[in-house]
């Protein structure tokens, strides 16, 4: 009789051991299921077509490539599906007829299967200023161009000169209203205060 | 008589027009170019905190808050009379004193 109790013990923790095995392989069957990947629905309220759409991780130094297959039309909406867990920034371009204007987004949380929704209106643009040498002989050789109210004017936004009937198209600026200081080869420099930038347009200044 | 009013109605209706597609700066002539049909009196302009916050929903904003580099080219080409440069946003206390 005393010599059945080894084989009994043997048994019985083989039996656990099977038990714990079959444990884990139906914990695994019936653990839920969390994707590692989210999806975004771009939506496009506003009144123009939106060319290309950028989404880079935070860290990332550059935009990278455009991921819209399509142009979206306005009142147009897209799904960008597939995208990894992590925080990402976001980039909107639109090609208008006069001038490029761009929106941002930061920071977007993509938790594990997260659906984001990000909507575009007709203010989530930049805006654009063009200045005109509007002068027979001078040429410009610096344009300052500041948030109105600021102590200090920034540096110069122009890396070459502008001649006469030359233009400077400076685009992304965040609407709002600005200080433009323009500086000549010869005589005074020109002040145009409050100058006000709106979203999707284009403002011209024949400067002289 | 009548050719007269005709005249200043025109001279009314487009000095009204001037005044509000394009203004005079100290000095310099300044246009306005919105893109086509866009209207913009609709909706304001978010506030910020409206537009970043911690849901699902979210509105992109006319605001380059980091430096990102572009990796393709911009799509309006410039030519040898028009210069085209993206904005460098001013940094508080930089550059000379006004």
């Amino acid at each position: 009789m005393q010599k059945r109790w080894p084989c009994f013990i043997f048994v019985l923790i083989t039996m656990m051991v099977l038990s714990f095995g079959g444990c884990t392989s139906s914990s695994d069957d019936y653990s839920p299921y969390y994707p590692e990947t989210g999806t975004i629905e771009l939506n496009n309220y506003s009144d123009v077509t939106i060319d290309r759409f950028y989404l880079a991780p935070v860290h990332q130094t550059s935009w990278g490539r455009n991921i819209l297959r399509d142009v979206l039309y306005p009142g147009e909406s897209t799904l960008i599906v597939d995208i990894e867990s992590g925080y990402y920034d976001a980039k909107i371009a639109v090609t208008g007829l006069y001038s490029d204007y761009f929106g941002y987004l930061y920071d977007i949380n993509m938790r594990h299967g997260r659906d984001v929704v990000l909507d575009v209106y007709n203010s989530s643009f930049t805006g654009s200023l063009e200045i005109y040498n509007n002068t027979v002989g001078a040429h410009i050789v610096g344009v300052y161009v500041v948030p109105a109210g600021s102590p200090t004017w920034g540096h110069n936004q122009t890396t070459s000169y502008i001649y006469p009937a030359e233009v400077l198209h400076l685009s992304d600026l965040s609407p709002g209203f600005y200080d433009i200081r323009i500086v000549w080869n010869v005589g005074p420099d020109s002040y145009y205060d409050d100058v006000k930038i709106k979203s999707l347009t284009l403002k011209t200044i024949d400067v002289d | 008589m009548k050719k007269f009013l005709f005249f200043l109605l025109i001279f009314v209706v487009v000095a009204g027009v001037m005044t509000v597609y394009s203004g005079l700066t100290h000095g310099a002539q300044v246009t306005m170019k919105q893109e086509g049909g866009v209207k913009m009196d609709q909706e304001g302009v978010p506030a910020a905190k409206d537009m970043n916050n911690d849901g699902n929903r979210l509105t992109f904003i006319p605001e380059r808050q980091k430096d990102t580099k572009d990796s393709d080219t911009q799509a309006t080409k410039g030519d040898a009379s028009r210069k085209i440069q993206r904005y460098s946003p001013y940094q508080y206390g930089e550059g000379e004193n006004k």
